[in-house]
């Protein structure tokens, strides 16, 4: 029986090749969105492929819970996948000032988005970073 | 020559084995292990002829120490097994006790060193005990006559006929206790043998008797600390602490305290350090030290469950004095209580509050909540008492800040003796099989004060480090926390050693630590199969950007200087660019500054006429730029298929334009592209690549093989239309 999910959400720890009935290949690392849910099995989308639905075993999915997620570091995850397209033009167009700039900034966004989710930070350190990523965003969005 | 014959395959319970005998042949016989054991024996002593086969059993060989043959235990005789075949367990038994009663003090030693060595042998053992052995043994050892090789080999026969636990502690006499306390108390008259063996029979009879009230009494620990003192033995030593750690557990608490009070003086612990930890420690001798320490650790567990008592003088008395240690120079004179009082119950809760307790207007309710109960003001009192000066300065500096940055001395002290006692596993019995235990417990009367002491004042430096806020308590402790244990990892050698350490494992260095573990996590995933997998996935979507680049180079083209006779000439160019369609390559004169468009180049090749690149030395024109070397690994070539031997000779301006080039060239000719150069980039766009597909997987552990895939689900019928 398949049974509704409610607003699941996980990523994929391993590469699934999909090769099943109806199944939607992942890679490790890709976000998925749970629709519905029967046996060792979900059924969801991939954002990497829109308008795709398919299967894909729950033993490949670590759920997470987004409602925990801080929004500084959801706002960092868009930036930078929106930023890393950009960057590859830049480098296809050889603007090497630029692109290596953007590359800094993103590596430190990367890291400061690390240590924000390991949650060892105290109040403090974490408005400060907080502070950081939003003033590296607005001058990559510059 | 005809092959032998192979021998039929025999039937498996048949094995061949070789069975000697002292002052005999030894036999090569078939062993069928279905064939009862006695007539076994007899067919062997038949060949022997020996006629009483009934008194004859066989052995193992060293390898399997010596052990009689017996029908449960004869699986373990193998093809190629060497038996002997000596007297059996009963006759032996029985000739060794017609000696013991009998036999003159020579024959007795010797005997009785033969029996020490069967006696390890259960079959032998029984045997012994079944023929009152013991008894015999046991008068040995009691006789206080008794020459001392006699003794050491009754005692280690004992020993090891006890050892099979076939015969209870329990019918122990009094005066076999009095004479091996007598052993231990006189230990420089015996063989050492014998004092182990006297120290081994009374740890057992404290831990499996009733009699070990007796050994409460005869046994003074002054002696036992001669003992460690004084042996140059360490099972001696080992065996002694382990006396000590049986009579600890038996103790009732009154006598507990006793030894506790005896194990921390000064005199008792410094031959702990001196004599014991520092020689070299086999485990067993970690394992005693370790149950020793948690024995006297685990004193304190009563203070730690102790909720305290709203009429325990004692301790409102110490949380007065608490505040009239931090506070004698602001609240009055030399801190008479009756003089303070009259300021009123406000004053005091004000005191309280920068405190940092919880419960500024009654703190006793702080110390409600166990573990860590009453102990953490002890630890607490302790340590304004012994440090004072540490104490007020960690008071005032965090009462006297406006901000939201101080650190609660009583919530936090209150916090890290419950941290402690967790760390140090404080109330739970010592586990059978650890041998952690720490030298620098060994070294104070008040160890886990002073370890107290040093933490609060890290936990304090911490806190500022991290700029923390009430907030972040748990996150401190986190951090605290690892200091510790990482400081406690490196087994230092006393508590001063510990403060120096933990010094240094400072906040900062606690967060590189927990940096290069994450990296190396990193690095170790990046070889798991499934990223290299993806990292073989997106590697041509990467190529092809970089292609891409490198036919846009070729694309905007590029001005090259020309050259004669290997070198270059002055303010003469050429200029050649790739056109859009990647299909010719224009080339001509050009000036050294405008750019000319694809109709101003007057020659043109065809990319589909191009045979191959040559590079650097290979080149025809590089054989005369003999003078400029530095210009050879910037030169590179085309060679045609319909031109003869003409080609097309290029010198770059710097090396990335000759990386560019020749990569566009091999891209555009459907070679790999081989610069450096590619490499690097990449490396870049790959690494990048990576890290952004893996964001979602931050804090998530990646599977370093496939997961298992489950059945199929019972039936698509969806919830939801695709």
């Amino acid at each position: 029986m398949w049974i509704p999910a409610n607003n699941k959400y996980g990523v994929a720890i391993h590469n699934w090749h999909g090769d099943v009935q109806c199944g939607l290949p992942l890679d490790v690392g890709d976000s998925v969105e749970i629709l519905e849910e029967c046996g060792d099995w979900y059924r969801g989308t991939c954002p990497r492929r829109p308008r795709t639905v398919g299967l894909f075993p729950k033993s490949y999915i670590h759920i997470k819970d987004l409602s925990k997620t801080d929004p500084v570091v959801a706002e960092c995850t868009q930036v930078l996948r929106e930023w890393s397209e950009i960057w590859k033009q830049l480098f296809v167009k050889r603007e090497n000032y630029k692109f290596i700039s953007l590359r800094k900034v993103m590596l430190s966004l990367l890291e400061i988005r690390r240590e924000l989710l390991g949650a060892t930070l105290t109040q403090d350190q974490t408005l400060e970073l907080q502070m950081t990523v939003i003033s590296k965003i607005d001058w990559g969005n510059r | 020559m005809l092959p032998k014959k192979m021998p039929a395959l025999k039937d498996s319970h048949i094995v061949k084995i070789a069975v000697q005998m002292a002052q005999q042949n030894a036999q090569l016989i078939e062993f069928n292990q279905r064939q009862p054991l006695t007539g076994i024996i007899q067919e062997l002593c038949n060949n022997w002829n020996i006629s009483d086969s009934e008194n004859y059993s066989l052995q193992f060989c060293e390898t399997n120490n010596h052990k009689y043959v017996t029908e449960k235990n004869r699986n373990e005789v193998k093809n190629g097994s060497v038996l002997q075949l000596r007297h059996s367990p009963s006759k032996t038994a029985n000739d060794i006790l017609d000696t013991l009663r009998s036999g003159s003090t020579g024959k007795k030693i010797e005997c009785l060193e033969n029996l020490s060595q069967l006696s390890s042998d259960l079959t032998f053992a029984l045997e012994f005990i079944k023929e009152q052995g013991l008894n015999i043994i046991l008068a040995m050892i009691e006789d206080p006559d008794c020459e001392v090789n006699i003794l050491k080999f009754s005692m280690l026969s004992f020993l090891e006929l006890m050892e099979h636990g076939t015969v209870s502690w329990e019918i122990l006499q009094n005066h076999f206790i009095t004479r091996n306390v007598n052993i231990i108390e006189n230990f420089g008259r015996f063989p050492k043998e014998s004092v182990e063996c006297a120290l081994s029979n009374l740890e057992n009879i404290v831990q499996n008797s009733m009699k070990y009230t007796q050994i409460e009494q005869d046994v003074t620990f002054e002696g036992l600390l001669k003992l460690l003192q004084s042996s140059t033995s360490s099972v001696v030593q080992q065996n002694t602490i382990a006396l000590i750690n049986a009579l600890f557990v038996k103790a009732d608490d009154e006598r507990k305290r006793q030894i506790a009070q005896t194990l921390s003086t000064k005199e008792f612990r410094s031959v702990i350090l001196s004599s014991v930890i520092s020689s070299d420690l086999g485990t067993e001798m970690s394992h005693q030290l370790y149950v020793l320490q948690t024995l006297t650790l685990g004193l304190l567990e009563n203070r730690m469950r102790m909720k305290m008592n709203a009429q325990d003088q004692d301790a409102h008395d110490k949380i007065k004095e608490l505040r009239r240690i931090a506070f004698d120079d602001y609240s009055g004179s030399g801190g008479n209580d009756d003089q303070m009082r009259r300021g009123g119950n406000v004053n005091f809760s004000q005191y309280y509050k920068k405190l940092g307790f919880k419960c500024d207007i009654n703190p006793a309710q702080d110390f409600f909540e166990t573990p860590p109960g009453v102990l953490a003001l002890d630890c607490m009192v302790y340590f304004a008492r012994n440090y004072t000066q540490q104490y007020t300065k960690v008071v005032h500096e965090n009462s006297c800040r406006a901000d939201e940055h101080e650190c609660p001395f009583g919530r936090t002290s209150i916090e890290l003796v419950k941290l402690l006692c967790e760390i140090l596993r404080i109330g739970e019995p010592p586990s059978e099989q650890s041998t952690v235990f720490y030298p620098m417990f060994f070294t104070h009367d008040h160890p886990f004060e002073e370890f107290f002491c040093i933490c609060i004042v890290t936990l304090n430096r911490t806190w500022k480090d991290m700029r923390a806020t009430s907030e972040d308590f748990l996150k401190v402790f986190s951090v605290v926390r690892e200091q510790i244990t990482r400081t406690l990892g490196f087994l230092p050698n006393n508590l001063d050693d510990f403060r120096s350490k933990i010094a240094t494992l400072n906040y900062q260095a606690i967060t590189t630590l927990r940096q290069q573990e994450r990296t190396s996590k990193e690095a170790c995933e990046s070889t798991a199969s499934s990223i290299v997998k993806l990292k073989e996935k997106i590697t041509p979507e990467i190529m092809s950007l970089i292609k891409q680049q490198r036919l846009n180079f070729l694309i905007e083209g590029t001005r090259f200087s020309k050259y004669s006779r290997g070198a270059r000439s002055k303010d003469k160019f050429w200029y050649a660019r790739l056109s859009p369609n990647y299909k010719v390559i224009h080339y001509g004169d050009c000036d050294e500054k405008t750019v000319p468009s694809l109709d101003e180049l007057s020659n043109k090749v065809l990319v589909i006429d191009i045979r191959q690149l040559l590079v650097g030395k290979e080149c025809p024109h590089m054989k005369e730029m003999r003078a400029r070397k530095s210009a050879i690994n910037l030169g590179f070539s085309i060679t045609f298929d319909n031109m003869d031997q003409s080609t097309l000779d290029f010198v770059a301006p710097d090396e990335t334009t000759f990386n560019y080039w020749t990569d566009g060239i091999n891209a555009l000719l459907g070679n790999p592209m081989t610069s450096k150069q590619m490499e690097d980039d990449f490396e870049t766009l790959l690494s990048m690549e990576i890290k952004l597909r893996l964001l979602d997987t931050e804090g998530v552990d990646i599977s370093k093989d496939p997961p298992p895939i489950p059945d199929d689900p019972e039936n698509y019928d969806f919830c939801f239309e695709s």
